[in-house]
């Protein structure tokens, strides 16, 4: 009796409860969805089993019932309880406008919720990227987040955020490091925006976990990993032409490549293809893309006003108008591809590995007829492993190489020459452990290595430099209870060039209730100066030389933050105030010796960036959902000259409208990027007649604020296909000037109001499933 | 190197491949594989260029501020081929009809006005259509001809030059550079033909030099005969990438 009794309970306790989720307002099921469940409401000792094809879920469900954790990216969290005896139960997950959830991996080491950051963290969903029909990542940043400005210029891109240019804003893919050209800018063009899975931005040192060059902020983008078993996802967009400059291009015309390739379509294809199987995960991602060349005009001549506040031998403000018209400023077109394989293998808890592989190849065509165009050619491959030893700690081991070529290839002749090349290789291992309890650590070290190939070195000769790092970090993220949480890290930096440097970090986060968050920062930075900054020798044609300095120190920074967060969920709001206060801070200034002008890297005196920040979005009510960002820096003047060309004031703003039924989902949403007005000084030479004397001089260079705003409509049939059309630069705002001499890079580089059409094709749901 | 990359990459198709018996997967990576393939293709497919090309580059960076070279588009004959001065010195061109048209930099001189004692002169045709125009009578009878001047055109001064003149004039090496960043380098009144400098616009720093694809007709220095002139491009296609051009590449031929 007894044993049939014991037999019965163990077939009451085998009882398995049947999970069926689906999207709220379409009821699709929703594929790949993460159920975790455990039998205590403190989710210790958490299991997990994943939604199938039909979005449905089995597991075994403990007597008392159990507590269930269920999340998706781009979808709220649901928790709540099983009871006891339940067989069936469906679930509907709303979709996340807000982001409060999502989740992060950046600035620490577990992946947690935005909320639960010890550090702000600003994070764009990949989704909603691609959804708004941006054509690539540069104009995505742009438009989502403020103060931040690409700019196409002659040698590639240049970039600004806040005040800050590519060497103190470190851009990963996947938390891995890249090399681009010379001045630290990347081919942004190299980050396919329909891989991306979401945009971490953390501003303010995060030089303790990512080294040097993060002194300003860390962006970080999250490729795609399927969690389904099959994803296959294939798009094409066509946009409106920016200029055509060639009605007619003919074989006789000397320039006839030249004019091909300056009146490119705007257009990409792309293709993502994710396989899960078993223990095993494949992702492939392609994509390719061209952009046509245009020209940016200005009406009237330069101006320039020598101001007598920057020249003290000024009794007043003086303006001098150019005689000569401005030529048309061109901004070039490009042909891109890139390609990303990943393979993952995950046979158990315990053990992970995964390797990439990434291509990217583009024609760059600028409108200078030179009859040369410029390739750029990039492999980059990473080799991870991952071992969890009991519960105690887990290691990691990974191996990251980034190769990039650059050339520049005759128009008329089938031959080119390489420009020069880079190459940067890493290797880290990680130890993280959570085994003291609220205590999450993480020790590690990198090695580094940087070597770059150019004539610029030695002159017209092709020669290598190389700088090598060997870098110790450490961290520990202490929850001191529920409401209060600690995270101190160090980074120590070995250079055989500098020796050690130490960058600490702490950060504080309190949170007296679920809605409020407050957080404070305080970081020391080290930036080490660049290959380029230190061993440059270029002599243009006589003309001026750029010089590097072996003698350079690092830059010193010290950043402190306090800032503000309030969510529930409907609204989020953060707010951010920080200091930035740079010494020896490495920049190129304009000198004259050897009877020429000579553009030097220099430590100058300090220089202090100071501001806030507030990021917002609210979701009004189920079908509207408003978000906005603001963004002032307020950077030091050098003896009474702006030198900064960055803009005070910058902000964004969005509305969006959903509306979904049944197989029929339509989202409308305008967007706005403000950038304030510039006013700042040149460095330049006057010839006062009257004195017959030259001096130097700084004219004030003063652009006016601008708003680009883009509108798009996007609907999805059937869960299957999406069709998306919009308009880029709505009210067709074009720059009026362009500047003066070397300032002509701080104006958007728009052709004015552009439309476009996008079709995105789930390719999988065309293959009929086998139900189990 | 990239045999290195095709290899790897097919590597990574592969691995996830063994694991996989799926007909669509291997259609993706050829597809894939195709997308690169094409990526690094470029069409080398016109026409071979037929014109003409300066004998050498001209102009301030042979050290010789008024380095011009002379053509006598009647007879073919070449003066200063080769360097600076060798034939013609500057303002030995002023009493001789042995040329027809000059070249300094993208600056260009007929025998007329104050450049030389000849009756030569330039006329603009408008935008293109070379081709078209095959003879005198198609010449406007109205037409302006214009004749060189020294008091339009400016040439950029040799650094040599430059230092001679601040050492001349007392001034300070260091306080007047030869080249302003802003301002581009120093320049110098000359006597030329105002119309032909409009034959390519010069704009930066960085220098950027666009033709305006104009054809012009040049007058002869005897008054009697009638070339076209078209210039394309400020470099010479035959040269290696990062030549920083002078030797301009250019169409002239006689009206009948």
């Amino acid at each position: 009796m007894l044993c049939l009794l014991v037999l019965l309970m163990a077939t009451a306790s085998a009882q398995k409860v049947q999970l069926k989720i689906l999207e709220k307002g379409t009821n699709e099921p929703l594929v790949g969805v993460t159920v975790g469940y455990a039998t205590g409401k403190s989710m210790r000792n958490i299991e997990y089993t994943i939604t199938d094809a039909n979005g449905k879920a089995a597991f075994v469900l403990p007597d008392k019932g159990a507590y269930y954790r269920i999340s998706m990216v781009g979808y709220v969290t649901l928790t709540g309880k099983i009871a006891a005896g339940t067989t069936k139960l469906t679930l509907r997950m709303k979709e996340d406008m807000v982001g409060i959830d999502e989740v992060v991996v950046s600035g620490s080491t577990t992946p947690r919720s935005v909320k639960m950051n010890p550090v702000t963290t600003q994070v764009i969903s990949g989704k909603a990227l691609s959804e708004s029909g941006y054509g690539d990542l540069q104009q995505a940043l742009q438009q989502e987040t403020a103060g931040l400005n690409i700019q196409k210029v002659n040698f590639g891109s240049e970039m600004n955020m806040q005040g800050l240019d590519a060497r103190h804003v470190l851009f990963l893919m996947d938390g891995e490091r890249m090399t681009g050209d010379m001045a630290g800018n990347l081919d942004y063009e190299r980050f396919n925006l329909h891989a991306i899975d979401h945009v971490e931005i953390i501003k303010g040192g995060s030089s303790a976990l990512y080294g040097a060059q993060a002194s300003g902020a860390v962006v970080n983008l999250v490729t795609k990993k399927t969690n389904q078993p099959l994803s296959i996802k294939a798009g094409a967009r066509y946009g409106a032409m920016n200029e055509r400059n060639y009605r007619n291009p003919k074989k006789k015309d000397f320039l006839y490549m030249y004019e091909k390739n300056i009146d490119r379509p705007n257009m990409s294809v792309w293709l993502s293809a994710g396989l899960k199987k078993g223990a095993f995960t494949s992702q492939s991602d392609v994509c390719y893309s061209q952009t046509d060349a245009f020209y940016l005009y200005q009406k009237e001549n330069d101006k320039k006003t020598y101001t007598a506040e920057a020249n003290s031998f000024l009794d007043k403000d003086t303006t001098i108008v150019s005689k000569l018209a401005r030529s048309p400023m061109g901004i070039e077109g490009t042909e891109h591809i890139t390609a990303s394989q990943k393979v993952y293998f995950e046979p158990s808890d315990n053990f992970k590995m995964q390797v990439n592989g990434n291509y990217f190849f583009m024609n760059t065509y600028d409108t200078r007829q030179d009859l040369v165009f410029t390739q750029s050619e990039d492999f980059n491959g990473t080799a991870k492993a991952a071992y969890k030893v009991k519960d105690w700690f887990k290691i990691a081991v990974t191996l990251h190489a980034d190769y990039y070529n650059r050339y520049k290839r005759h128009e008329r002749r089938d031959f080119r020459k390489t420009v020069y090349k880079s190459r940067i290789n890493q290797q880290k291992l990680i130890v993280t452990s959570q085994y003291f309890k609220n205590h999450d650590l993480i020790l590690g070290v990198e090695r580094y290595g940087d070597e770059l190939t150019s004539d610029r070195f030695v002159n017209r000769k092709m020669t290598s430099r190389e700088l090598k790092e060997v870098e110790y970090f450490a961290q520990d993220e202490w929850s001191i209870s529920d409401k209060w949480m600690l995270s101190a890290g160090i980074r120590t930096d070995f250079s055989k060039q500098f020796g050690f440097m130490w960058m600490p970090k702490i950060s504080a986060k309190y949170s007296p209730n679920k809605n409020w968050s407050f957080r404070t920062s305080l970081t020391k930075g080290y930036r080490s100066p660049t290959i380029k900054e230190l061993f440059f020798n270029w002599d243009h044609l006589g003309m001026f030389m750029i010089v590097g300095n072996e003698d350079l120190e690092p830059e010193k920074n010290n950043y402190v933050s306090v800032g503000a967060e309030y969510s529930t969920d409907r609204f989020f709001i953060n707010a951010t105030v920080y200091d930035n206060y740079f010494t020896d801070k490495i920049e190129g200034v304009w000198k004259i010796y050897d009877m020429q002008y000579n553009f030097e890297y220099t430590n100058l005196g300090h220089q202090n960036l100071a501001g806030g920040e507030v990021i917002a979005r609210w979701q009004m009510f189920d079908f509207l959902a408003l978000n906005a960002t603001y963004s002032y820096v307020n950077i030091s003047k050098v003896d009474g000259r702006q030198l900064s060309t960055t803009s005070p004031h910058a902000a964004t703003a969005g509305i969006q409208y959903n509306y979904k039924r049944r197989k029929y989902a339509l989202r409308t949403g305008f967007t706005a990027s403000y950038m304030g007005r510039k006013l700042y000084d040149v460095q330049d030479r006057l010839t006062i007649a009257s004195e017959g004397a030259s001096r130097k001089a700084y004219f004030r260079c003063d652009l006016p604020a601008y708003a680009l705003c883009n509108i798009t409509v996007a609907q999805t049939f059937w869960d299957k296909l999406r069709l998306t059309l919009g308009v880029n630069n709505v009210f067709n705002y074009k720059p009026k000037t362009l500047g003066s001499g070397l300032t002509a890079f701080s104006v958007p580089a728009t052709a004015g109001a552009r439309g476009y059409v996008q079709l995105e094709y789930k390719i999988d749901k065309l293959i009929p499933w086998k139900k189990k | 190197m990239e045999k290195e990359i095709k290899a790897s990459l097919n590597l990574c198709a592969f691995a996830s491949l063994r694991w996989r018996n799926n007909n669509n997967f291997l259609k993706l990576t050829a597809f894939v594989l195709l997308l690169l393939a094409l990526g690094a293709c470029v069409k080398y497919d016109a026409d071979p260029f037929d014109g003409e090309i300066l004998p050498r580059v001209s102009g301030y960076s042979t050290g010789v501020t008024n380095d011009w070279i002379y053509f006598n588009l009647r007879t073919g004959d070449v003066y200063n081929k080769t360097k600076p001065n060798e034939d013609i010195t500057e303002g030995e061109q002023l009493d001789t009809l042995i040329w027809d048209l000059a070249f300094c930099g993208h600056h260009m001189r007929t025998n007329s006005g104050t450049s030389g004692s000849g009756k030569g002169g330039a006329l603009d045709l408008g935008n293109g259509n070379y081709e078209a125009w095959t003879t005198v009578s198609q010449l406007p009878d109205d037409a302006e001809w214009v004749v060189d001047t020294d008091s339009d055109v400016y040439v950029t001064y040799s650094q040599a030059d430059w230092y001679h003149y601040l050492v001349e004039n007392n001034m300070d090496m260091d306080l007047y550079p030869w080249f302003d960043p802003n301002k581009g380098p120093r320049q110098k009144i000359t006597t030329a033909n105002k119309l032909l400098e409009e034959a390519i616009a010069v704009s930066g720093p960085p220098m950027a030099y666009t033709p305006s694809y104009h054809t012009y007709v040049v007058r002869t220095a005897d008054g009697e005969r009638y070339f076209k002139l078209q210039i394309v491009n400020w470099y010479n296609t035959y040269l290696d990438i990062d030549d920083t051009g002078g030797e301009m590449s250019y169409y002239v031929d006689e009206l009948e």
